[in-house]
């Protein structure tokens, strides 16, 4: 019984850790839609600065404030923007994809855990 | 996946558990196609409306009265200042000065993007409702099957 008891105990162990694994691999997934939202909404920016001629007035919402902008400059900030977005993507991506694997690893242990368990149950009744 | 005789087999090697959870997923998946497909009709609808206050105020010429609403409900008389320039947000904090013309263009470009991405969300929901619809027949398809042999199996207990 006791036996039995402690591999139950292991079990809700390792289950816990693979719901924490879980919240932190949904965590990443939705922060990683979030920069590719961010991304595309940049890259509209983008695009719709780079038709304007040289001399449009271009305006930054700061604050509550709307600051006169140079149109090079603004462009040179929205591809900055973009490319630390990319980075963190990327960034992400490995996390996620490290994260998941993780995670299958775990579901195994669990498995086979919950296996065992069911064994030793059988061979106590039997 | 791509293939979808491939796909055919690949369901029919699966559990009706599985074939169950799939069909859920899949389902869950229309679901937030559909979502995106809402929001992105109503982003239209606001570019459309604001390219057509646009396509009204560029025919007006300075000083014409009008009534500036401060809230939905409460509006005060003003004057129309600069019919020239009008400013247009452009997204991320960027707002940029363009003629009323230029704005009406804009706005028609934005419309034109939002439908090209409608197009290309529903042709996704189609997929997945095919896939879903293929997943439920095979479900259906074990569900029996397994009925049959349990039935069988019973027949020859008696």
């Amino acid at each position: 019984m006791s036996a039995i008891g402690a591999l139950r105990d292991k079990i809700s162990l390792e289950a816990n850790d693979l719901h924490s694994m879980q919240r932190d691999l949904s965590r990443n997934v939705s922060s990683r839609r979030q920069f590719s939202h961010q991304y595309s909404e940049n890259d509209l920016v983008h695009k719709e600065l780079e038709r304007l001629d040289n001399d449009a007035k271009v305006y930054k919402l700061i604050g509550p404030a709307l600051i006169r902008q140079d149109k090079v400059e603004a462009i040179s900030n929205v591809a900055k923007r973009m490319g630390f977005i990319e980075h963190e993507t990327s960034r992400l991506d490995k996390a996620i994809k490290g994260l998941e694997s993780k995670q299958d690893g775990k579901q195994k242990v669990v498995a086979e855990l919950q296996k065992k368990l069911q064994h030793m149950h059988a061979y106590e009744q039997s | 996946m791509s293939n979808p005789k491939n796909q055919a087999i690949q369901l029919a090697q699966l559990s009706p558990q599985q074939l169950k959870q799939m069909g859920e997923q899949i389902e869950e998946e229309i679901q937030q196609l559909t979502q995106n497909l809402d929001q992105l009709t109503k982003a239209a609808n606001r570019y459309h409306t604001s390219g057509r206050a646009l396509e009204a105020f560029k025919d007006e010429t300075e000083g014409k009265e009008m009534l500036v609403p401060l809230t939905s409900s409460l509006y005060v008389p003003g004057t129309l200042g600069s019919t020239e320039k009008v400013l247009l947000d452009i997204g991320t904090g960027y707002f940029v000065e363009k003629t009323p013309e230029d704005g009406v263009d804009y706005c028609k470009r934005k419309v034109n993007l939002v439908k090209e991405n409608m197009d290309k969300i529903l042709e996704f929901i189609k997929q997945r409702q095919s896939q879903a619809a293929q997943v439920n027949q095979v479900f259906s398809a074990k569900v029996q099957q397994m009925q049959e042999q349990q039935r069988l199996a019973e027949a020859q207990g008696v």
